[in-house]
């Protein structure tokens, strides 16, 4: 009788070969998928993707406070059959009809956490996108991760991207592949996603950096770092009114797909909440002109990742009149400057949508180069978009030619 | 040479702009003959009063601390002002709440004080925010509930290309009056050429369609079972409690029908015994759920409940789940919906009930019409689903329906010997 099995594991779960018994789905040959609960917070090293130690009273904390509340992502334990012990742990966020995983396994396990993970995978993307519908499932996995690779491969994803060199592994620097698996359904509806031809404009040479321009006087107040037409300097209140309010006055539609109402005080508040971090994952700046002081533009560094020395670069003009007159590229190469020299940052991503040929071929000429692909990402005509991913290398941008002052 | 910002500097700030009239100067979409719409800024909060859609007086500190504290971290939300051009007043909001990537639905407010010139800013409005939502942003769908008699409004919205899918009876009260609320939706016509129109997909339905009578209020003999609130003659309703999570999570892990909602979820204990406590601690609750329990043995079989309970006009939606497998499809299920009936419209007072089906759950279906709902209409597109986007099918029930329905009777002097089975047939 059911009821019986019932009342037999709940407050069981550390029972030895019970854990996984009635589970009738997400269930493999050596793991099984459980959600996680606060009881887990015991063998939080095994589980909890994080380089820090953390008790488990700190990991119990976050789980009733921080993880309940997060109602667009999912965490699970993934649990090993013969003895219901936790040995690793499976994130999905769902944004827009992506399913975005993330796996860990107790690196202390060797090889068989890898095949742990191979076996998640394989569970965890036939569920989401066939049983829950979601469009796509999106993995990012090391290029030295040939386990999992194959996994992936066997669970019908496809590599979408290659960034290179974004992970610090012992000493070595380790690419990113980008795997994503189409629903079929969506796939017979839409088409493949991977055979749409991404268009160009522009020549494709990179062209060279502005030099450091020395300062006849004093530099402009609270520049960080100056150019020779531009400058950029940490954001002001005032600024998120001046961007506001221009956001009601532009006028082109297609490179944005649709145009924003942005209000200051929503934009002060998520830059304001940002600064109060002691390593903040974005970083944004006003790109000032340096005749006049004006504001023109915003350039910022998102998604930061200290330990593997990587983030994510974007840029924006505010009026339609500054744009295509180089202003962009000065502003780019002193937050490239900026993330190289002074953070220390290794590589550097960015993408736009396909439709935007003219931020990518701004891209490509400020060094970057194609890297791939993000499929499906926002609707656009009757059907959904892509991204091109570009990346930059540190090393390659310090060999661009610099301009004379 | 560089062009220069065609208005002051000083406009920036909203408070030195002594000149009213110029806020709209430069913007260039989403401005009609007589509003224009920008985003809520936090000078607004003086003027709340005419834009925030809230029943209760509320200071402008209050409105402030809203914007700063709420609204900037609402981020499917977006709060826009909706602002008279000849002065800068605001006079009204609109919001638009994005679910997914594909359903976007649109609330208007406009001061009621400013009478029919008020909806006819409303109705200017509305094609703005159709037309910049759905063609320029490219949503594939644009939804908004709307009070039948607003026939301003209603006229511009189907002139906005937006159609009438649904009616929901009685669903709102103005003025002693219970009003109908429409479901109005703009389906975005490049999604309609690449997976067709949803309008054509058929609902499959199965069963009689028939209501069947009501199980009987019950006199108990003997002390009710612990913590019950409503008692039928096989199961009753109690408040959840802390020990259902770990039940909940495991009969998920065992769940076997994938077609309820959009696949199984696995649920954890700690994250049901957060959202239970949260829902329990409001005051005036607008989540309420029990857990259904056997009289025989006390064990927890399902959950049914009221969501989004709105004490103003006195409508709630009603869902119910039967996590345990093995009781579903044998009565438990509509004996337990009953009891939830008879809480919400005879102890919450609520004047109607609401019910959304997902198309592929024809049993859900079924046993709401048996349970004396009607069918209002459909809602399209709401869920993005294996190359197409899915339909829900929407109900309604009225209190004075629900108590005119016919009453089985229970056979036999205690009352709770057998249940004449009125629907054997």
């Amino acid at each position: 009788m059911m009821c019986d099995a019932v009342r037999h594991e709940r407050g069981n779960r550390s029972t030895p070969d019970g854990g996984h018994h009635g589970q009738a789905f997400l269930v493999g040959n050596e793991i099984s998928i459980h959600p996680i609960e606060k009881e887990d917070a015991e063998a939080g090293m095994s589980w909890c993707d994080t380089p820090y130690p953390l008790s488990p009273d700190s990991i119990a904390r976050w789980i009733s406070e921080r993880m309940v509340h997060d109602r667009d992502t999912e965490w699970y334990a993934i649990v090993r059959r013969v003895d219901d012990r936790v040995v690793g742990s499976a994130t999905v966020h769902l944004h827009e009809g992506t399913a975005w995983l993330d796996l860990y396994a107790d690196p202390l396990y060797g090889a068989p956490a890898s095949r742990w993970r191979g076996e998640t995978l394989s569970l965890i993307v036939s569920w989401m996108v066939d049983e829950r519908a979601a469009r796509k499932m999106r993995i990012y996995l090391a290029a030295d991760d040939h386990v999992l690779i194959a996994a992936a491969r066997a669970s019908g994803m496809r590599q979408t991207a290659r960034l290179r060199e974004i992970y610090d592994h012992a000493g070595g620097r380790v690419d990113l592949l980008v795997f994503e698996y189409h629903n079929t359904e969506w796939l017979g509806a839409l088409g493949d996603p991977m055979e749409t031809p991404l268009p160009r404009t522009g020549a494709d040479q990179p062209g060279s950096v502005p030099a450091h321009a020395p300062l006849p006087g004093d530099p402009p107040r609270n520049a960080v770092l100056i150019g020779e037409r531009v400058y950029i300097r940490p954001f002001e209140r005032e600024d998120a009114e001046r961007e506001a309010l221009l956001s009601r006055r532009e006028t082109e539609i297609a490179f944005l797909a649709g145009r924003q109402l942005d209000s200051a005080i929503e934009i002060n508040a998520s830059r304001s909440a940002e600064e109060r971090r002691a390593l903040p994952q974005w970083i944004p700046f006003a790109a000032c002109l340096r005749a006049t002081g004006e504001m023109i533009g915003i350039v910022d560094l998102f998604g930061i990742h200290f330990r593997h020395r990587y983030a994510e670069t974007g840029s924006y003009l505010l009026r339609p009149e500054d744009r295509g007159k180089g202003y962009g590229s000065d502003a780019k190469h002193l937050l490239l400057e900026f993330a190289f020299d002074r953070l220390g940052m290794h590589v550097v991503q960015s993408r736009v949508r396909f439709s935007n040929t003219r931020s990518a071929a701004a891209l490509r000429k400020q060094g970057y180069r194609d890297a791939g692909r993000l499929t499906w990402t926002h609707p656009v005509d009757g059907a959904f978009g892509n991204d091109a991913l570009f990346d930059l290398l540190a090393s390659e941008w310090r060999a661009l030619p610099r301009r004379s002052g | 040479m560089r062009a220069t910002i065609d208005a002051p500097t000083k406009e920036l700030t909203p408070d030195s702009a002594p000149e009213p009239g110029t806020g709209h100067h430069g913007q260039r979409f989403l401005v009609g003959d007589t509003v224009y719409i920008r985003p809520i800024e936090l000078f607004d909060a003086k003027v709340g009063a005419s834009w925030r859609d809230t029943l209760f007086p509320q200071s402008p500190d209050r409105v402030e601390t809203w914007i700063k504290e709420d609204m900037v971290k609402q981020k499917d939300i977006q709060h826009l002002a909706i602002v008279r051009k000849a002065d800068d007043r605001v006079v009204g909001s609109a919001s638009i709440a994005r679910d997914g990537n594909v359903a976007n639905f649109l609330s208007l407010r406009v001061d009621p004080l400013f009478g029919e010139r008020g909806k006819a800013w409303a109705a200017e409005a509305v094609p703005m925010l159709v037309e910049w939502l759905v063609d320029e942003r490219q949503r594939p769908m644009l939804s908004m509930f709307l009070p039948a008699d607003e026939h301003e409004i209603l006229n511009a919205a189907l002139a906005a290309g937006m159609q009438e899918t649904a009616r929901f009876r009685e669903m709102l009260e103005k003025d002693g009056k219970r009003i109908d609320r429409l479901v109005l939706t703009r389906l975005n016509p490049l999604w309609v050429q690449t997976i067709g129109d949803p309008n054509s997909v058929e609902l499959e339905r199965t069963g009689t369609g028939q209501a069947r009578p009501i199980p009987p209020k019950l006199t108990i003999e003997g002390d009710p079972p612990r913590n019950a609130v409503m008692v039928g003659k096989r199961v009753y309703l109690r408040p959840e409690e802390r020990s259902d999570g770990d039940l909940v999570a495991d009969l998920a892990r065992r769940e076997t029908e994938t077609f309820f909602d959009i696949g199984r979820h696995l649920v954890s204990s700690v994250s049901h015994t957060h959202w239970t406590g949260k829902a329990q601690k409001a005051a005036l609750p607008s989540w309420i759920w029990f857990s259904v329990c056997l009289r025989e043995n006390d064990e927890m079989i399902g959950s049914v409940g009221v969501i989004n309970v709105n004490y103003q006009h006195r409508y709630a939606e009603t869902g119910s789940f039967f996590q345990r497998q093995d009781y579903r499809g044998s009565g438990y299920g509509s004996e337990a919906k009953h009891l939830l009936l008879e809480y919400a419209f005879e102890h919450l007072d609520l004047h109607m009930l609401q019910s959304w089906v997902y198309f592929p759950n024809t049993r859900s279906a079924a046993a709401l019409r048996k349970q004396g709902y009607k069918e209002a209409g459909r809602i399209n597109w709401l869920y993005s689903h294996n190359g197409t986007f899915d339909n829900f099918v929407l109900f309604d029930l009225l209190r004075e329906e629900w108590r005119a329905m016919p009453r089985a009777e229970w056979v036999g002097p205690t009352g709770e010997s057998a249940q004449r089975e009125a629907d054997a047939s």
